[in-house]
């Protein structure tokens, strides 16, 4: 317990941990703030500018019609830009991909800087069981995300809720908020095993620099082996996971190649699953036996 | 039960130019209590055997104990009785040293006030609260050694700890390790310079090329050494020449260095037969001063490499 005490400690002390969290709020309030000022234009003004425009002082094409392209479009009702508290699932989804990166990306800095500062041989002085070390570092990290996951998701939900009562439209369907609930946990489960992930790549890689680098291969080659061929579909770790937090088999059309492969959200959560325990398995091991400078 | 053993210890490395024998078949006993000097020349395989003795690496083959404790199965057991600094101090860069501390404090649940305790000792109170990366060279330094005392060791074990420090920061470490020696304390420390151990140590183990030179007190391996004597006499180059000559005659061993100083080899308890050697031959001794045998020379000697042509003579020059 003092080990998991201290290593959370650590997590959450990192500067890069709270400049992330500071960061991603702001641009999420930034969002949510021209999400508010759209919702707030008013649909008669500019139904004014469009009939002052054309049919007022009208321009004429060489068909002798009046030039539509010359004025203002009326926006249909359902892309008003109004803000719709029951798109708060949607919302949820396509921002939760950013949280899942923000976790992997804060995972991996966190363990490279250790490896960067060599601070471990230090550490290993006060306890040199490692594999306890490693596990306990592990379990902080995926704590740590997910809470950070939590936090940003709660930010996003509470924004989201106070903007469409003030300017938008809060009528939401049946069981809204118990499935909000579950997109929101789903965020945070997310966030951990993105942290997980992050974690057990810079076991391998040693630095952070070379973890990004694998995650941006990650997400450049799997797509591609998904096309060229079926034979890994459901089978790699990253794009499972973005499908496990946008869980797009909700969709009533949905096909499993929508989701590179996967058939059910649980096949999006046992697949990254299965590969973290074995990227933590091997590098706990390899640390194991290691010479620790 | 010593402190430290560790018998027939090697580790090789395999490194791009061949095998590298970092530690070589080191034999060493530390017992309980007291500064035990490890000494060797930069490359001579301290810092591997103290690593392989806290676990961060594993011997090749050999066996270490640690307080009795078999190193690496049981190393836990006696961890927390045990403080060391490999090599250079390594810490969180951008957290203070303070944090630094609380942070390994509280991983083994040390109480937070020995931070603040060990961080007074080393002398590194005011500065707590700056970032490690902002520390000179010493400061962090002074740092690792404060991290050693956090868990108040039975036995300390410090590569280099004079590493950085400036010389009156060497004499603060110089003083903190015999007060923790005096405490009852085992501290094991390594250095390449001699001069250090000499004045700190009551025992020192020499080693080179990754094996055990010589052991002993400090007293025991200056009592190896040959002692010699420093002479002067009245008068030019040619009235030494017939000085050496007289005492040669009479079988001394005699020197003459390359500035033409005169030196004999005799103990203290001959040196009045130098003089009256001299005098028998009308020529009047003006000084005849022991040469004081550093910890060095007698280092130098032992672990001069026996294939090198010519044994380097430290003291007396060339004969
Ligand atoms: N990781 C390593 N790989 C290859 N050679 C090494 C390694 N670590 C140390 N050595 C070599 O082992 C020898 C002993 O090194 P070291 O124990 O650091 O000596 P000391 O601390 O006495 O100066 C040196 O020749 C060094 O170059
Ligand atoms: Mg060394």
């Amino acid at each position: 317990m003092n080990l998991l005490g201290a290593e959370l400690w650590r997590f959450t002390s990192r500067r890069i941990v709270k400049v992330t969290l500071v960061v991603v709020l702001l641009c999420m309030t930034g969002g949510m703030a021209i999400a508010a000022w759209q919702s707030e234009v008013d649909l008669s003004s500019r139904y004014d500018s469009y009939s002052e425009a054309c049919f007022e002082n009208p321009t004429y094409n060489t068909e002798g019609e009046i030039d539509l392209s010359e004025c203002e479009t009326i926006v249909a009702y359902s892309d008003d830009g109004r803000v719709r508290l029951n798109d708060l699932g949607n919302v949820l989804s396509a921002t939760g991909v950013l949280f899942m990166l923000v976790a992997i990306l804060v995972a991996a800095s966190s363990l490279g800087a250790e490896f960067g500062a060599a601070s471990l041989s230090t550490q290993l002085i006060f306890e040199p069981r490692r594999v306890r070390v490693w596990a306990t570092k592990s379990v902080a990290v995926a704590i740590g995300t997910a809470a950070i996951t939590a936090v940003l998701a709660a930010v996003l939900v509470a924004q989201f809720t106070a903007i469409s009562a003030w300017r938008g439209i809060t009528a939401v369907e049946d069981g809204f908020w118990n499935d909000r609930v579950l997109d929101v946990a789903r965020l945070i489960a997310a966030g951990a095993l993105g942290g997980l992930l992050g974690f057990a790549i810079t076991g391998f890689a040693r630095r952070t620099v070379a973890a990004v680098v694998v995650f941006i291969a990650l997400f450049i080659i799997e797509p591609l082996l998904y096309q060229v061929t079926d034979l890994f579909d459901a089978r790699l770790p990253l794009y499972p996971l973005i499908a496990f937090v946008t869980n797009p088999f909700r969709e009533i059309a949905f096909e499993a190649e929508d989701a590179w492969g996967m058939g059910t959200l649980a096949d999006a959560v046992i697949v990254p699953v299965v590969w973290i325990v074995a990227l933590l398995v091997v590098t706990g091991w390899q640390f194991r036996r290691s010479e620790i400078r | 039960m010593h402190a430290i053993e560790m018998s027939g210890l090697t580790k090789t490395y395999r490194a791009r130019g061949g095998m590298v024998h970092a530690v070589a078949g080191l034999d060493l006993v530390v017992p309980v209590g007291g500064v035990h000097g490890f000494l060797g020349a930069n490359g001579a395989g301290k810092t591997t055997s103290i690593r392989a003795l806290v676990g961060h690496l594993r011997a090749s083959s050999g066996e270490i104990r640690l307080l009795g404790a078999r190193i690496p199965h049981e190393l836990p057991t006696v961890i927390d009785r045990v403080g060391a600094l490999v090599e250079q101090p390594s810490f969180f860069p951008n957290f203070t040293g303070r944090r630094n501390l609380a942070l390994l404090a509280k991983s083994r649940g040390i109480p937070k006030s020995r931070v603040g305790a060990a961080l007074a000792t080393v002398g590194l109170t005011e500065r707590a609260d700056s970032r490690f990366a902002t520390y000179s060279l010493g400061m962090k330094q002074r740092l690792g050694v404060a991290a050693v005392l956090l868990k108040d060791p039975e036995v300390l074990i410090l590569d280099e700890p004079a590493n950085g420090l400036d010389p009156p920061g060497i004499l603060e470490m110089r003083n903190l390790l015999q007060r923790l020696g005096n405490e009852g304390r085992t501290v094991f420390v390594s250095s390449h310079i001699l001069s250090e151990v000499q004045q700190t140590c009551d025992r020192v183990t020499v080693i080179a090329r990754g094996r055990q030179i010589t052991t002993g007190t400090v007293h025991e391996l200056l009592a190896t050494a040959d002692a010699k004597f420093h002479v002067r006499v009245p008068g030019d180059q040619s009235e030494r020449h017939v000085a050496a000559t007289v005492l040669t005659n009479a079988g001394f061993e005699v020197l003459l260095d390359e500035k033409g100083e005169l030196f004999v080899g005799v103990d203290a308890a001959h040196s009045d037969m130098v003089t009256k050697a001299l005098a028998d031959a009308l020529i009047y001794v003006s000084l005849l001063a022991p040469v004081e045998r550093s910890l060095e020379d007698v280092f130098l000697e032992l672990t001069a490499d026996p294939n090198a042509s010519n044994g380097a003579s430290p003291a007396g020059g060339a004969s």
